[in-house]
């Protein structure tokens, strides 16, 4: 007897190690700002009303950003040294599935239509399309490093820009072929597609020596570059919500607002090196990458609400819930 | 074919020369080490300090043009290079992206001065294009990394300093070197300088000549070596005279009873001998001399044993009177013979361990020498006493008509004679005191004779008393 009980613990022991591990859950109600932080390889999120740290996932995996998928609740993490990408569910804390792509993905980006994603293959050098299930459905070969991706509001466009190349790429989608290119200036990275404007900004770091001051505006429809805005140093990041545009420069660790129409309102100096920020409910939340911390700041106002501490290196911001101004438009690596 | 090994010479060379190159070179390396280990900490900690003391002039936000003249109007006046940085991209500030720009402040770099920490480089610089002492101090506005002051001076500079001090130590050291080297090579000349003299002494020797020696010039080991070379040396050379010296007394003994015994036969059998008389007269002189030949035969064969110890003795506890008593007993009819008187004077009650057939000799020989050389009506004394608690003396005194003092040292050597012509003529070997000697010598004693002319000689035989 004493034996068969021994059997049955040591069984479900073997079970319990077998399962892969755990990362705590969050709530489906909770609305979440999801932090991937570089430095240390972790997950971080926060409620994005109350600001508390819902959850700490320290994956101590070299991730590099994520995407979010339609459904709110499945989370795929990417790394550019990991030969997989990791897709979880953040609501069980558990990883799904794990997509074998090999090394080299850069990029992410769920289409605005809810069918597919976009890795970006800086080894393959191409756009490889993933359904949702993990299954791949198609590659497009780009640039070396594809590291911005960006798209229109229906998903049937796919602009990709590319790092080092000096080249943008207009992808078809449905058709899975670029259907022009344009040049832009080397390093570029980080953008905005204006639809309605017709407009395509394009931020980047510089080269060389020289930082990047300007924001490049492309005409959508000729490809041809329109004007050049002052954002000094170092543009990379753009959000446009109902509030207007706004436009973060890393090398000066600043935040401009311009109004729709493209003239500067307001500015503000925010956080230590940051490279990204995201826009929901009336807010923007930036991640300054040097003192880990996510700034929330007004858009309206541009005033600093709050400052929320995150993993080391926060490089890529997400937003779980209903209202998710400029998740489009942010800029995946 | 085998290398040709070295010499003491070149090796003693070779190692003073081995200790002196090492040593000079170890010290210059240290010097250098120390030199520029000392010189850079102290060059490192006054960039620190200039870094810190322009650095508080910043008080945070961007970096204002004043803030940047002012490092500059320093960096004209400083000896050091100040350099205030504060382009995003020389500050890494892109550096999650793989940009393919080798900034100034490398990632690990911009983690240290985001800390608050001061860096500091000491190496090549692939921006400044040589090798570099430097220093980089945050300018950091909270977390914001707004800049940062780069002060660093070339380590060329540095090495112009330690440049100078080898330029006048190298020449220096070499010629201390070149002179040491001179200073050793005399020095393993000095030394293995008698050695090879010893060499050449020591073939000549081998060639028969005993007379060569070393001439010694120091006291140490090598010096003192020659002096047992050249005592060894004198030995064999005077055992070699010994030897010769003693073929040549064995040859001149042997030579006159030969010729006696060839002359008488020659004349027997010539026919020169007339009567019956004459001829009994010459075979009896044929066989005295025989007798003295076989005599002298056994002599030195006796003497050969002892001194070659070939035939040990048989040392057994002995009663040393009754051996002395026993001995006289056979002298009788000698001492009657030549009216002589014996008087004795013996202790019964010491034991000697000894061989007694050749204590017996020695008496006998002492005897015969005392009997041959007292004339008649003369007296022989023997005495035997204890000296000290270990030790017993034996005396055989005679009055005969001794011996000169200059002849004494050479008594018991071989083949020596105080009066040659009648030694011989009394029929004594030349050998029986080199016996004695020899016996006593083998028993752990001593013999010394005391003479006065014309009075009489006395021998002193010295032997351990036996202990149980």
């Amino acid at each position: 007897m004493r034996l068969v009980c021994a059997l049955i613990v040591s069984f479900c022991v073997l079970l319990a190690g077998c399962e892969s591990e755990t990362l705590p859950s969050i709530s489906r109600q909770i609305e979440t700002l999801i932090s991937v932080n570089v430095k240390d390889g972790s997950v971080t999120f926060f409620d994005l009303y109350k600001g508390t740290t819902v959850a700490q996932w320290n994956l101590k995996q070299p991730v590099k950003g994520g995407a979010l998928f339609p459904d709110g609740n499945t989370l795929l993490l990417y790394g550019d040294e990991l030969d997989r990408v990791y897709v979880y569910d953040v609501v069980t804390g558990k990883l799904k599935n794990e997509w074998k792509t090999g090394k080299g993905i850069v990029s992410a980006l769920v289409s605005n239509d809810g069918n597919r994603i976009f890795l970006a293959d800086g080894r393959r050098k191409a756009i490889r399309m993933f359904q949702m299930n993990g299954k791949e459905s198609g590659e497009i070969k780009v640039g070396s490093q594809p590291l911005t991706l960006l798209q229109n509001s229906t998903g049937t466009r796919l602009y990709v820009i590319d790092f080092y190349d000096e080249k943008a790429y207009v992808i078809d989608v449905d058709k899975r072929q670029v259907m022009d290119t344009f040049s832009v200036p080397k390093f570029v990275f980080g953008g905005l597609l204006r639809e309605h404007e017709q407009e395509l900004w394009v931020g980047g770091h510089g080269s060389g020596s020289t930082v990047e001051t300007k924001i490049h505006v492309y005409s959508l429809k000729t490809g041809k570059l329109l004007k050049l805005i002052d954002a000094p140093d170092m543009p990379v990041n753009f959000v446009e919500t109902n509030e207007g545009v706004f436009g973060l420069s890393h090398g000066s660790n600043m935040v401009r607002k311009w109004s729709k129409s493209g003239q500067q309102e307001a500015s503000l100096t925010v956080g230590a090196n940051p490279f990204t920020m995201i826009g929901a409910n009336g807010r923007l939340y930036v991640a300054s990458y040097d003192s880990d911390e996510i700034y929330v700041i007004d858009e309206r106002t541009l005033r600093i609400v709050a400052r929320w501490k995150t993993g080391k290196g926060p490089f890529q911001l997400l937003i779980r819930g209903e209202d998710v101004l400029g998740k489009e438009n942010s800029v995946n690596r | 074919m085998r290398p040709r090994s070295m010499t003491l010479m070149q090796k003693i060379w070779l190692t003073i020369s081995m200790g002196v190159i090492v040593t000079v070179s170890f010290s210059y390396f240290l010097l250098n080490y120390f030199y520029q280990k000392l010189y850079v900490d102290k060059v490192e900690q006054t960039l620190i300090e200039e870094g810190k003391n322009l650095a508080g002039d910043y008080h945070g936000g961007p970096i204002t043009a004043s803030y940047r003249k002012q490092v500059e109007w320093y960096n004209e006046k400083s000896t050091a290079e100040v350099l205030l940085v504060n382009n995003p991209r020389e500050l890494s500030a892109c550096l999650p992206f793989q940009i393919d720009y080798d900034s100034l402040i490398s990632e690990s770099d911009r983690a240290k001065l985001l800390n608050g920490d001061i860096v500091t480089k000491i190496g090549y610089e692939k921006r400044f294009g040589h090798k570099i002492m430097g220093i980089i101090v945050p300018l950091l506005d909270e977390h914001r990394l707004e800049g940062g002051l780069y002060l660093y001076i070339p380590l060329a500079s540095i090495q112009d300093m330690t440049k100078e001090v080898a330029d006048i130590w190298i020449p220096l050291a070499l010629v201390f070197v070149v002179m040491l080297l001179a200073v050793g090579k005399r020095m393993a000349r000095h030394i293995a300088g008698p050695l090879k003299e010893m060499e050449e002494v020591a073939y000549k020797m081998s060639q028969g000549d005993y007379k060569a020696q070393i001439p010694i010039r120091t006291d140490d080991e090598v010096g003192r070596l020659a002096k047992a070379f050249n005592v060894m040396a004198r030995s064999i050379d005077e055992e070699d005279m010994r030897k010769r010296e003693f073929l040549a007394n064995v040859s001149h003994e042997l030579r006159t009873p030969l010729s006696y015994v060839k002359g008488y036969s020659e004349a027997i059998l010539e026919g020169m001998v007339k009567t019956k008389d004459d001829e009994e007269k010459y075979v009896r002189l044929i066989h005295r001399e025989a007798s003295r030949m076989e005599r002298l035969v056994r002599d030195l064969l006796d003497l050969a044993q002892l001194e070659g110890k070939s035939v040990p003795l048989r040392k057994v506890p002995l009663v040393f009177s009754q051996v002395i008593e026993d001995t006289l007993a056979k002298y009788e009819p000698f001492l009657c013979e030549k009216q002589l008187s014996l008087t004795t004077d013996l202790n019964p009650d010491i034991i000697i361990e000894g061989d007694g057939d050749r204590i017996e000799q020695v008496i006998h020989n002492l005897l015969d020498n005392a009997i041959r050389y007292t004339p008649n009506g003369g007296t022989i004394h023997v005495q035997l006493e204890q000296t000290d608690p270990r030790h017993c003396q034996l005396m055989i005194r005679d009055s005969g008509k001794g011996i000169p003092k200059e002849k004494l040292p050479f008594l018991g050597q071989r083949f020596f004679r105080v009066d040659e012509a009648r030694t011989r003529k009394e029929g004594g070997t030349g050998l029986g005191l080199a016996i004695v000697k020899q016996i006593i010598y083998l028993h752990g004693g001593t013999v010394s004779f005391s003479s006065e002319e014309g009075k009489g000689t006395a021998v002193f035989i010295h032997l351990p008393i036996w202990t149980e």
